[in-house]
């Protein structure tokens, strides 16, 4: 059996409090990425649609996690919102990159780029 | 025993027996003086001291009742037989006292005397009678106790004008009336006295104890009950004296004693011995313990449970209800059909507290939960018994026991279900525990059939295409997975050698890769080349086939029939190669995974590369199971680690050698880690020499 590895996401809404920051935390592969899935389906359902994930304390992240980016990025875009990705380690950069993920999403340095993405000014957070 | 009231009762009950002493000396002074100086006080002043004394009398008699009234308090704990066989022997006690004190022949100021202390012993009896009849009726009430305890007291009550009148008016007239009320005290009682199951459950020396006292206070109320009624004797006559009617009062209370003695009686010897009810209980448990290690089917267990239940709690219906999630259901019945079991309708009217509480409804009509049903169900259940099926916090469901009589069942019976239901829990535990691994081996074996169906998807045979010899391996990290590879000869001729991964893994990315092989062989003999395959694959998926959150990684080669190697790669990690003079490469063309962007993006978005090196030896297609192999617990092996191993095995070397190397070192890898990933390889060796 696989083991399971602790993940867990920090929401905080930055900037006039139209975007919303969700810090990604640990593993993200299938057995976390349902809870993903739900934090995003609820920030979508709250209106919250413009969303800078910060993926800076993600240390693993599986198809299944960058599936839950796919699932959500029509829906989110479609109300004119975005999901933007930040603080990619060089790892995930590599794995996001070979998959063509920058051709779909956009991916920004650090958190301050990814919010300026917004045509917003970054605001302490 | 104590009540809760009882600090607060003490200085009443206190104050009242010190008042009746006081009363009592005051009768007592005034008949003596009374005696001696009868004769020679005008009979005017006679007349009005015997005003004075039969009021003060009057007055007594009514803090008696009081008193009566007061001691028969129902307490939390109702009357036990252990209890009730206490009283029954101070009652002899009394009884034998009163009935057998010496008429002495006495006369003048003894006899005033003698008469006062029997009026006040039987005074004593009558009160200790009242006592214990009303605490074991309005501890073990109905909803009509409380009306026929009044009608009682009224009838009682009402001897003592009756008395007076006819002793003043018309003697021996009313005799009628006496026989009347006597008639109506031992209805009441036999209407008071429907709930004595609690008498019914004793052991043999119990019976025999309980029995005997009773019958020895049956004898003797009967005897004083027909010694006041006989206004000759000294007894009447001395309570007579005391009060006019109270001899009648006291009479009719040790007739209604005798009355209820009488019924207890014939419950005491009419019910079963508790000792064979334990031994049947014993028996039941044994059994139905047996039955459970012989792994009987459910159904089996759940109607002998349900039989046994009847017969140990001598009920005419029993259910066996189990907790399903969130509902209840009936799942046996015995002495009850389906539709009768369901009228009574237990889950709604006990709810919650079915899965946690003992419950004994004594009569369905008088329970304030039952009251609207027991019309509809009273020619089945009168009365009604439930037992949870309950270990620590899981509730396993409830045995309910009917009877078509009221009062069947008393809080005593519970003990008797309550012994029989661990060996049902413990049943119902196991039959779970078992139906879950019976569920969980079903479902191990399906998977494993799984497994196989999805091997047989891949290829076994090691062929060679077009000049180059392949050899391909996959294994799933649970048993079935999303990796897939396979060999396609194309529409022109090109051999295809394609290695692709669903995203997510186990049973729906497995399912996409058996939809992704029959696209593969539907399309390839279309195809014209390998980037027009990848394509028209990519166009197969375009239209939802494929959830929003899915997508395929797919590297392909193609060799033309000229030999010259194109590659695509969607998303996937790239191939790597090895020339023939040892140097390793990474072919990494642009590209994004399949089910991503709409086919005319994926088009712009992945070109096809054609590799110029004529003295390419070796191709290693992977899926990034291997990229990650060591993850969790150590580093990855990584693109770095890949080149390195297949540098060092690469020479000298087909296609399955090197396959089994790189397994080899991958084995040897993973032993200290588990797979958490499916992880697929193809190895791809020329077998002639470029043209």
């Amino acid at each position: 059996m696989t083991m399971q590895h602790e993940f867990y996401t920090h929401i905080q809404p930055v900037g006039d409090g139209t975007i919303t920051i969700v810090e990604l935390h640990g593993y993200l592969d299938a057995y976390t990425a349902p809870g993903f899935d739900d934090v995003l389906a609820q920030l979508f359902e709250g209106g919250q649609t413009r969303i800078v994930v910060d993926c800076a304390e993600l240390d693993y992240i599986s198809s299944a996690g960058l599936g839950v980016f796919m699932g959500h990025i029509e829906p989110f875009r479609s109300v004119g919102g975005d999901i933007v990705l930040c603080g990619l380690s060089p790892r995930i950069t590599a794995i996001v990159e070979m998959l063509g993920f920058p051709h779909i999403f956009r991916i920004c340095a650090n958190r301050e780029q990814a919010i300026a993405a917004f045509g917003q000014t970054p605001g302490t957070t | 025993m104590t009540s809760p009231h009882s600090t607060s009762q003490r200085l009443p009950i206190a104050s009242v027996l010190v008042a009746i002493a006081a009363g009592e000396l005051f009768h007592l002074i005034m008949s003596s003086v009374l005696e001696v100086v009868g004769d020679v006080v005008p009979s005017w002043l006679e007349q009005l001291l015997r005003i004075l004394d039969g009021a003060v009398a009057s007055g007594v008699f009514l803090l008696l009742v009081w008193l009566v009234v007061k001691l028969s308090d129902p307490v939390a704990s109702p009357p036990q037989p252990k209890q009730f066989e206490r009283w029954m022997r101070w009652g002899v006690l009394g009884y034998l006292a009163v009935v057998v004190f010496p008429s002495l022949a006495v006369e003048g100021i003894a006899a005033v005397l003698v008469h006062n202390v029997l009026a006040a012993m039987l005074l004593g009896i009558g009160v200790w009678s009242a006592t214990v009849v009303l605490r074991v009726v309005r501890s073990y009430r109905t909803a009509r106790t409380a009306v026929a305890l009044r009608s009682l007291g009224w009838v009682l009550l009402a001897a003592v004008p009756i008395r007076w009148i006819e002793v003043t008016v018309a003697p021996g007239s009313l005799e009628v009336v006496y026989v009347f009320q006597g008639i109506v005290v031992c209805v009441l009682v036999t209407l008071l006295a429907r709930r004595r199951r609690w008498l019914g459950s004793l052991s043999r020396g119990q019976r025999w104890s309980l029995g005997w006292w009773t019958s020895l206070v049956l004898v003797f109320s009967i005897v004083a009950a027909a010694t006041l009624f006989d206004s000759s004797t000294v007894h009447s006559r001395a309570l007579r004296q005391w009060l006019t009617g109270s001899e009648l009062v006291v009479g009719y209370v040790c007739l209604a004693l005798a009355m209820y003695s009488a019924i207890a009686l014939v419950t005491i010897v009419g019910s079963g011995s508790s000792a064979a009810r334990k031994t049947f209980e014993f028996d039941a448990i044994t059994f139905f313990n047996r039955l459970v290690s012989e792994h009987a089917d459910s159904q089996q267990l759940y109607d002998t449970a349900v039989t046994l239940a009847v017969a140990l709690t001598e009920s005419t219906g029993a259910m066996l209800l189990l907790h399903e999630g969130d509902r209840w259901e009936i799942a046996a019945l015995a002495g009850l059909d389906y539709q009768r079991a369901a009228a009574l309708e237990i889950q709604s009217v006990l709810g919650h507290s079915l899965s946690t509480d003992a419950i004994v409804v004594p009569w369905l009509f008088e329970d304030e939960r039952f009251f609207r049903i027991a019309r509809s169900v009273e020619s089945y259940a009168q009365s009604l018994m439930l037992v949870p099926l309950r270990e620590g916090s899981i509730s396993y469901g409830a045995i309910v026991v009917v009877s078509t009589k009221p009062f069947a069942f008393e809080q005593g019976d519970i003990a008797a279900l309550g012994a029989f239901a661990p060996a049902v829990t413990i049943a119902l535990a196991n039959q779970r525990l078992l139906r879950s691994a019976i569920e969980r081996e079903r479902l191990r074996r399906e998977l494993m059939l799984g497994r196989e169906i999805q091997k047989k998807l891949l290829p076994t045979a090691a062929p060679i295409l077009n000049g180059w010899s392949v050899a391909g391996w996959s294994e799933p990290a649970l048993e079935v997975g999303g990796d897939y590879f396979d060999y396609f000869q194309l529409g022109d001729g090109t051999a295809c050698i394609v290695v692709a991964d669903v995203s997510g893994k186990g049973i729906s990315a497995a399912f996409y890769m058996a939809k992704l092989k029959g696209i593969c062989l539907a399309l390839a003999p279309l195809c014209r080349s390998v980037h027009d395959f990848i394509v028209r694959i990519h166009r197969a998926l375009d239209g939802g086939v494929l959830e929003s959150r899915v997508y395929i990684t797919l590297a392909a080669v193609g060799i033309t029939p000229s030999g010259r190697v194109h590659i695509v790669r969607a998303g996937h990690p790239p191939p790597v190669g090895v020339t023939s003079d040892g140097q390793v490469q990474v072919y990494s063309p642009q590209g994004i995974a399949l089910g991503m962007v709409s086919t005319d993006r994926f088009v712009a978005l992945t070109p096809v590369l054609e590799i110029e090196q004529t003295h390419l030896d070796t191709l290693l297609l992977f899926s990034d199971g291997y990229l990650e192999a060591g993850l969790p617990t150590t580093a990855e092996l990584g693109l770095d680690g890949i080149r390195r191993m297949i540098q060092s095995h690469a020479n000298n070397c087909s296609a399955e050698e090197l396959l089994q190397r790189l397994k080899g070192d991958l084995s040897t890898m993973l032993a200290s880690t588990t797979q958490h990933d499916d992880i697929t390889m193809v190895i791809m060796k020329r077998t002639t020499n470029s043209s």
